[in-house]
Formats: C-alpha cells, sequence, structure tokens
C-alpha cells in the first residue's frame, strides 16, 4: 500500500520531469495553495511558469473536532500552475493520477463543471471538480481573474486534496486512518491538532484579539505597500484573510459584516496586484 | 450531388446545464447560414455529449444555387437606332458583359423601358463557404458563461480541443481557437482516436466507440436502468426531471450503478437526504413501497469498463461523508428550537439597505393582517405564529453553512418546525411561503401558507424595487418578475379577489416610503398580460381588460376569459360595436349619471331606459357574482335598443336641455359597460 508521503513524492517526481519548480508550503496561515505568492504573483504576468509544492490550507469553519471521517480544518493540497495551459493539460493531469497508482481504467473518472472563485483574493476561473467514483479529488481551474486583474495569459491550477487521494490509494474510510508511513497514521500526526484547532475555532479564539489583529494587519499592509515592499505587505494580507475566516467560525460576525470585511481584503490584493505589475 | 456535412467540436467537458441550449442555438447558427446562403440540404441534426457538439446536414448540396441577377444597360431608345440597328452605346454594354444581342430583355423602369440581363453566377462550392463561415458560427455559439484558455482571446463554455469537419470524405479545412479541423476524433478517455472514414459513418463509429452522442437515446437508457431498479429493488424513483436533464448531460458512455447508503442517515429530514444525493453526487433517490425514503441509490456512471464494485464502494463512502456533514448541522440546530431564535432574527441582514429579518418578519406580520380580510377562517393567532416562524430557519446552521443545503431555505423550517411540534400547518406554510419558485411549481396549499407566500413576495418585489429599481428589458437579476408572477399565479389559480393597491400602499408604507401604486399596479398587470397571452387570450381583449382602473387581478382575469370565449361569436362584434358607440358620443363631455325619466320624450329613449331598468338588477347580480359571461349577454340584449336610439334620436341636440338630458341617458347606459372593459382597445375585423 502506498503511504501517504510516496504519494506526494510521486506527485513532485511527475511534474519535476514536466519542468516545475518543486515549491514550498507557505509560512503562514491559507485558506489555499493559491494564496501562496508562487501563485499569486507569478501567474499575474505573461511569462511561463509551473510550480508545484505542498500546501496546508486551513478552513476553521470546516473543522468538525476530528470527529467526521472526510472534513477537516485543516488539509493537505498539492498545488500545481502550469502557465500558459497546455492544449493536453488533462491528459497530462489524468498520467499524474496514474502516477501514483490509480489505475483509472476501472473507475469513473469525470470532470464535474464547478467555477472557482476566491471572493478575498478577487481571483476567478472556470473548470471543473474532477470527480473519481463521486469523491472530488482535484479542483482544476482555468485561472480568468487574480488579484481583480484579467490576466493575458491564462494558467491553469491543479489543486490536488492528498487525503483524497490517498484514502482513493490506500481504500480507507476515514481519513485518520490514512497510512503516512507504513508505521505512522495521519491521525497519529494530526488527530489532537484537529481537535485542538476546532475547539480553538469554534469555542476559544479571543475575538476581540481576533478584531485588533485584522486591523493591525490591514494597517500594516497599507503601510508596506506605500514603501513599495511588496512580499512583506503580501504577508499581511494574508493574515489578514486568516484572522477573518477565524472570526467568522466563531461566528462573531454576521453575514453582511463579512461581505464588507471581504471586500476589504479583496481591495488588499487589487492594489498589491497593480504594484506588482507596475500599474500604480 | 447530395452529400453529408458533418461538424464535430471537441471540447474539454462542458457543464452539463449549458450543453442542451448551446446546441440548440449552434443548430440555429446552420440552418440560418445554409438559408441565407440558398445552400439545398435535407435535414439538420444536432448530437452532443460534454466533450463534443455535433451537427449533420443530411443531403447537402455540393454547390450553393447559382446567384440571377438583373443587370441594367441603357433604354431601348439608346439601345437600338431607328432602324432598328444597335447603337454604339449597346455594343458598348454587349461587350462589357461578354453577352450577345439574343441575352437582351426589356422592362419598364422608371417611366422607361429599358434593357436588361440576367447575370448568372455560378454557386461557390459548400466546402469553401463553411471553411469561410465556421469560426463565425462557432463563436456565436451562446453560453450563459465563456472563458478564455489561449493567447487568441477566443471565448467558448469551455477549451475546444478538436475538431472533425467533413464533407462526405474529405476534411474541410477549418481554424478555430489554434485547432486545425481533420477527420480524428476522441472517444472514451482511454480509447484510441477515432478515424472518421466518411461524414455519414460518424454516428456508427461513435456508438461503436461506445459513445452515445444522442441525448434522447441516453435518456432513454437512464430511465431504463432507473424503472429496472425500481423493479429489482421494489422501489419508487423520487422524480426529478431536472437532475435526469442533467445526468443525461454528464455521461456520454451511460453505466447504471446502483448502492447503498446506512440506515442511520434516515434520522436526517428527507429533503436533506435527497439533496445530499442529488446536488453534490447526482444519486436518484427513491421511495419504498410504503413512502419512506429508500437507502438505494442509483448513481450513471460514464466508464463501460470500470470495476462496477469498486466505483459502487467509492460511491457508498463519498455518500457518507455527505450524511455525516448534514447530520453534523443537523444535530447542532436542534439544540435550540425555532422559536426562540426569534430574537436571532434581528442580527442577520436580509437585505443591504432593506433591514434585517426581524424587520422582514415585522413587515410581514402587518402585511398577513391586511390579507386576513380575505381568509375570514384562518386563525389570527395561527397565521401570526406561522409569521414569526417563517425567517427562523435561515437562522439555522444547516441553512448557513451547509454548501449544498443552503437551498433548502422553507423546507429545513418545515421540517424542523414538524420536529419541534409546531402544528403541520403552520411547518407546512413555513414551506409554502416561497411557492410558487417556477413556472410549473404548485401553488401553496393552506391558507396559511398562500397569506404568507403573496406577502413575502409583495414585500420583496417593492423593498427590492424601492432599492435597485423594477426590472427593464431582459434584464432582471433579483428575479422580481418571477415573484410578481407567482403572486399572478396565486390569486388566479387560487381564486382569490384581492385589491391590490391598499396592500401595496402598506408594502410601502412598511418601508416608510411613500407609495408608487401605480408604477407597481402596472407591474403585476404586466404579469398578468403575460399569464392571459400563455392561455391564448387575445391581446386586444387583454389590453381591453388590464386597461381599466381594476386592481383586483382575478376579477380582471375571469373578464378577459369571459370575453375570450366568445371573441370568434358575431356577439362579440355587435358588443364592442355598441359599447364603442355609445362610448364615442360621451367622448369629451360632461354626462349626468342618470336622465331625467320625465323628459324622456322619444320611444326609442323611453325603449332603452325601460330595458335597461329590466335588466338591471340581473346584471348587478351576475356582476357582483362575477359571471361575466352572463354579463355579457344581459348587455347584449341592450344591442337593439342602443341602435334604434341612435337611429330615431339626435343625441347632441340643438335644445341644450334635450341635450343634457340625452347624454344622461346615454351615460346611464354606458356605466352598465364601463367597468367590463376599455372597448376602445378591442379590435374588430374592419379596423
Amino acid at each position: 500500500m502506498i503511504p501517504y508521503q510516496d504519494i506526494v513524492l510521486k506527485l513532485d517526481e511527475y511534474w519535476r520531469d514536466h519542468g516545475a519548480v518543486l515549491g514550498l508550503p507557505y509560512s503562514s496561515e491559507v485558506g489555499a495553495g493559491t494564496f501562496n505568492p508562487f501563485t499569486f504573483f507569478y501567474v499575474l504576468d505573461e511569462r511561463p511558469w509551473c510550480v508545484a509544492y505542498v500546501e496546508p490550507s486551513k478552513r476553521p469553519k470546516d473543522g468538525r473536532y476530528a470527529e467526521n471521517p472526510m472534513r477537516l480544518q485543516q488539509f493537505i493540497q498539492y498545488q500545481v500552475i502550469v502557465k500558459p495551459a497546455p492544449r493536453d493539460i488533462q491528459d497530462i493531469y489524468l498520467r499524474s493520477l496514474q502516477h501514483i497508482g490509480i489505475e483509472l481504467k476501472k473507475h469513473d473518472v469525470r470532470f464535474v463543471e464547478d467555477d472557482w472563485e476566491s471572493e478575498t483574493l478577487g481571483a476567478s476561473g472556470l473548470g471543473w471538480e474532477v470527480w473519481v467514483d463521486g469523491m472530488e479529488v482535484t479542483q482544476f481551474t482555468y485561472f480568468q481573474q487574480m488579484g481583480g486583474i484579467e490576466l493575458k495569459v491564462i494558467p491553469v491550477e491543479l489543486t490536488y486534496g492528498l487525503e483524497r487521494l490517498a484514502m482513493l490509494v490506500q481504500n480507507k474510510r476515514d481519513i485518520f486512518d490514512i497510512i503516512w508511513t507504513d508505521d505512522v497514521s495521519y491521525g497519529d500526526i494530526w488527530k489532537r491538532r484537529e481537535y485542538e484547532f476546532s475547539v480553538f475555532n469554534f469555542d476559544e479564539a479571543n475575538i476581540e484579539l481576533h478584531f485588533k489583529m485584522f486591523e493591525s494587519f490591514v494597517n500594516e499592509f497599507y503601510r508596506l505597500l506605500e514603501r513599495g515592499l511588496i512580499f512583506p505587505a503580501y504577508d499581511y494580507l494574508v493574515k489578514a484573510s486568516h484572522t477573518l475566516n477565524v472570526l467568522d467560525a466563531r461566528r462573531a460576525i454576521s453575514p453582511e459584516e463579512r461581505q464588507k470585511f471581504i471586500a476589504k481584503v479583496r481591495r488588499m490584493a487589487n492594489s498589491i496586484a497593480k504594484k506588482y505589475l507596475g500599474y500604480e | 450531388m447530395s452529400r453529408t456535412l458533418l461538424v464535430e467540436i471537441g471540447t474539454e467537458e462542458i457543464p452539463a446545464r449549458f450543453l442542451t441550449p448551446a446546441a440548440t442555438s449552434f443548430r440555429e447558427l446552420f440552418v440560418e447560414f445554409l438559408t441565407k446562403n440558398s445552400i439545398p440540404y435535407g435535414e439538420v441534426k444536432t448530437f452532443y455529449t460534454p466533450r463534443r457538439m455535433t451537427i449533420i446536414v443530411e443531403r447537402i448540396a455540393d454547390k450553393q444555387n447559382d446567384i440571377l441577377t438583373e443587370v441594367y444597360g441603357p433604354p431601348v431608345s439608346k439601345f437600338f437606332t431607328d432602324k432598328g440597328e444597335l447603337t454604339q452605346q449597346a455594343i458598348g454594354y454587349l461587350r462589357a458583359h461578354n453577352i450577345t444581342v439574343d441575352e437582351i430583355k426589356t422592362k419598364q423602369k422608371g417611366g422607361k423601358e429599358v434593357v436588361y440581363y440576367v447575370k448568372r453566377e455560378p454557386g461557390k462550392p459548400v466546402a469553401r463557404l463553411v471553411s469561410d463561415t465556421l469560426y463565425e458560427l462557432v463563436q456565436k455559439v451562446r453560453f450563459p458563461k465563456t472563458m478564455r484558455w489561449n493567447g487568441d482571446g477566443f471565448r467558448f463554455a469551455r477549451p475546444i480541443r478538436w475538431m472533425v469537419v467533413m464533407l462526405d470524405d474529405e476534411v474541410i479545412p477549418v481554424e478555430v481557437a489554434g485547432v486545425k479541423s481533420n477527420r480524428i476524433s476522441y472517444g472514451l478517455r482511454f480509447d484510441p482516436p477515432i478515424t472518421v472514414d466518411h461524414a455519414c459513418n460518424y454516428l456508427k463509429l461513435m456508438r461503436a466507440a461506445r459513445i452515445e452522442p444522442d441525448p434522447e437515446v441516453r435518456r432513454k437508457k437512464i430511465l431504463d436502468a432507473i424503472h429496472k431498479e425500481e423493479e429489482v429493488h421494489n422501489i419508487v424513483w423520487v422524480e426529478d426531471r431536472e437532475l435526469l436533464d442533467e445526468v443525461v448531460n454528464l455521461v456520454e458512455a451511460p453505466v447504471p450503478i446502483g448502492g447503498e447508503f446506512p440506515s442511520r442517515y434516515l434520522k436526517l429530514p428527507e429533503p436533506v437526504i435527497i439533496t445530499a444525493l442529488r446536488e453534490h453526487q447526482r444519486y436518484f433517490a427513491f421511495k419504498d413501497r410504503d413512502g419512506r425514503l429508500s437507502t438505494h441509490f442509483l448513481f450513471i456512471g460514464n466508464n463501460p469498463d470500470a470495476d462496477i464494485e469498486q466505483v459502487r464502494e467509492g460511491l457508498e463512502h463519498i455518500v457518507v461523508s455527505r450524511l455525516e456533514d448534514a447530520m453534523f448541522y443537523f444535530e447542532e440546530d436542534q439544540k435550540r428550537k425555532l422559536r426562540d431564535r426569534i430574537e436571532e432574527l434581528k442580527k442577520v441582514v436580509w437585505r443591504a439597505g432593506l433591514g434585517t429579518l426581524y424587520d422582514k418578519t415585522e413587515r410581514l406580520v402587518k402585511l398577513t393582517q391586511h390579507l386576513h380580510q380575505y381568509f375570514a377562517d384562518v386563525p389570527k393567532e395561527k397565521l401570526e405564529r406561522a409569521v414569526w416562524l417563517a425567517k427562523t430557519d435561515m437562522l439555522t446552521t444547516m441553512l448557513r453553512d451547509g454548501k449544498e443545503f443552503t437551498k433548502l431555505q422553507g423546507i429545513i423550517g418545515k421540517e424542523y418546525a414538524l420536529l419541534q411540534g409546531e402544528e403541520p400547518e403552520i411547518a407546512t406554510a413555513i414551506y409554502e411561503q416561497y411557492l410558487p419558485k417556477t413556472q410549473d411549481d404548485p401553488l401553496p396549499a393552506t391558507d396559511i401558507g398562500t397569506i404568507l407566500a403573496i406577502a413575502d413576495k409583495v414585500d420583496s418585489i417593492v423593498g427590492i424595487g424601492m432599492i435597485e429599481g423594477l426590472p427593464k428589458g431582459s434584464f432582471d437579476p433579483f428575479a422580481l418578475r418571477r415573484l410578481a408572477q407567482g403572486v399572478v399565479r396565486i390569486v388566479v389559480g387560487k381564486g382569490l379577489f384581492i385589491k391590490l393597491k391598499p396592500l401595496l400602499e402598506l408594502a410601502f408604507k412598511n418601508y416608510g416610503r411613500e407609495p408608487e401604486v401605480d408604477k407597481y399596479l402596472a407591474f403585476f398587470k404586466d404579469r398578468l398580460r403575460r399569464m392571459m397571452e400563455d392561455k391564448g387570450v387575445r391581446y386586444d381583449i387583454i389590453e381591453g381588460v388590464v386597461s381599466l382602473d381594476e386592481d383586483d387581478l382575478y376579477d380582471l382575469y375571469l373578464k378577459g376569459m369571459a370575453f375570450n370565449k366568445m371573441r370568434d361569436k358575431p356577439e362579440f362584434e355587435d358588443l364592442v360595436i355598441i359599447a364603442r358607440r355609445v362610448g364615442n358620443i360621451l367622448e369629451g363631455v360632461e354626462a349626468d349619471p342618470k336622465p331625467d325619466t320625465a323628459k324622456l320624450t322619444e320611444p326609442a329613449e323611453r325603449a332603452i331606459y325601460s330595458k335597461a331598468m329590466e335588466i338591471m338588477p340581473a346584471l348587478e347580480e351576475a356582476k357582483r357574482e362575477r359571471r361575466y359571461e352572463d354579463v355579457v349577454n344581459l348587455l347584449l340584449e341592450l344591442g337593439p335598443y342602443i341602435h334604434r336610439l341612435f337611429d330615431d334620436v339626435l343625441i347632441m341636440a340643438e335644445d341644450a336641455a334635450i341635450r343634457k338630458n340625452r347624454l344622461a341617458l346615454v351615460n346611464f347606459i354606458y356605466a352598465m359597460f364601463r367597468d367590463m372593459a376599455d372597448f376602445r382597445k378591442m379590435v374588430l375585423p374592419g379596423d
């Protein structure tokens, strides 16, 4: 049985052979691999770019106190960007699944409409969820916009759900039963963290502190942006976005307020994208 | 010579909901192309799967028809000399067009007789026309949403990856979005490519490769699979045509795979389970013979080579995670009853600028109290309780966080209300407040549901209309027309005589706004017009009744139907003629409501007056009881008297006093017609 970490190695190997830069996960909490500067900034311009990296992604609201066999407040994505999107990208993608040991001919594989959007990043794209036997294993998106900017060269974003792939390959029913190595399970590593972060997200996060943090992050973002320190400024955008997600999970903001906060972050994303491209 | 034309646009997976309308628009574009270029053809057929849109034109000519044009020359007088010989000018004309004098014809034009000949240009080869035009046709195919995928900016629903364009056995060269046409098509993902040797073999080749390009054949296969499942497991399909339509367009090689979910999830409300099965997984749901939800489901796969057992296991596994999610929301939600969430409505904004859900509820309380006058049998307390609970389900986690479950507003309210011991009528009303959502949706069955449904829609139309404006043209982003249509369907379908003006006034007052009743009444009347059109009522009859100063839509509807029923009978013509005759006289003059009977001197005057008095009681009763066909028949009895009056008596008499009294008489008669329609709007054969 192929362990979780070997799946990652195989994907690295596959995408390295396709000329990808093997990138690194980002250093603070993100909601998706899209937030990683390897994606956000590098898709904006017209230069060719191919990158692959693992990205632990935090969705505070999706926590289930480690009780749900398929939902987590943090799950691990394998993110690939290929720009421009090659003509046979669907086949290239499907071969990557075969490379990690999924015998596609025996499964039901399909591409089901799912237009992707990140409100906070001002990003949107068209594409699908890729299903294997009814289970979504990848988000497949042709970006159209990033940071509110219409892209001239269209990149494709492949976001593999590593837990989902591991469950499929290892035939597991419960995420926590996935084997990470022959001796260590996913649960061994993550179960306690899942539980504690669920408690944190839903019950314990300090609301007042998070509101303050959000304000400070936004202010710091604009201060740094003004000085032309794009990458440090971007760190604060990402922090602000995650802080917002915690407040949301904590039920500290009404849906209307939430929309306002999201709009705030979206404006940040738009201004930093413009600055990066030298528009402003 | 007659040939077959094949155009297959091969794509990455086009969203299921886009396919059918897009294929229809592609076909229309194609037919237009063939017609405009006068290309003779037999039949245009369309086929499609998620990965292809195909047009096959059978018995198409290989050339377009020759193009004939008349080319004019000089007048005959300048063409021949007096002796009948050709002039210099004539010789020049013949030479310029390379024709002989035998081909010349003459014709009257601009008062002169001129010379012309018919120029015949041979039609262009169809292959060339297709080659020149296909790019444009593909570009024009309509989708709700399009994307770009390469540098040239071409837009389509999803990337185009191959194109087969052939006339019989020859490839027509075309390039669209960087893709060049050839004879290679693609079947199932892991199968070898398909070489199309001849356009007329396309379907055969596709089916040999296990692709079913015809959506109707796929539909039949899927329905057969559903029926087989019903028989084998002794269950009944929870019919869902929308899902069926979608699944037909999600597959190109349908393979039915049944499965089961654990019965412990039957604890969830049935609509939640059905939603978990359908919205995300696109599984068909079934009920047991006794009407309870079955744990059985049916999935339609797309890979005939799949290991069915393995796929089934996967399908069963994944649905558990969905149901587990639903269970999480459900159990969370049961911790607080709906009736304990009313205060919380204050925390949730309904719409920016239009207050919270609590504000909305308060407005609904007032509107429903007003509407109560039409439903005297409904206990007021019951109605009010339903109103206060109506929006509370919006506060549940199922609706706030439940992803695919968030569409269940009203349904969750009903299910939770039942679980929490609310009366069934109240629970049902919570669900029914949103009915009818579509053209074919049922109307609310309960009185409370009916009241709530009208109130909620009127409040939304007025509120959103106030902020966003009423929809113009085809753009209706807030679906206000659909809401108004819902109200019209309810009052007509349930036969409710409701005065709309006071209701609208109250709705405006609830928002603290100056009422714009006329504008909004007209908006509702537009929907009534549309409904009557759909029922086949003639447009002038619709105009005649709808332009009455009347705010009871059902009353207008009944009048329209009564006129429409008799529209082809001679009596209808009579009625319009006499009503107009009476009306015309009164145009622009002041008249008293009633004549002084003592001053009615002429026999014709006295006759019509006494006839009017004779039918008056029956007429009033028929109007009161809205038996409008009877009303029309009674009015027709006045016909001969009216004609006689106008033939025998000069209404606009010299003597002012007599004139005044005669106008009063006419006015008195006209009053009997006036509230039935504006007869000036109705059209007679002679108009």
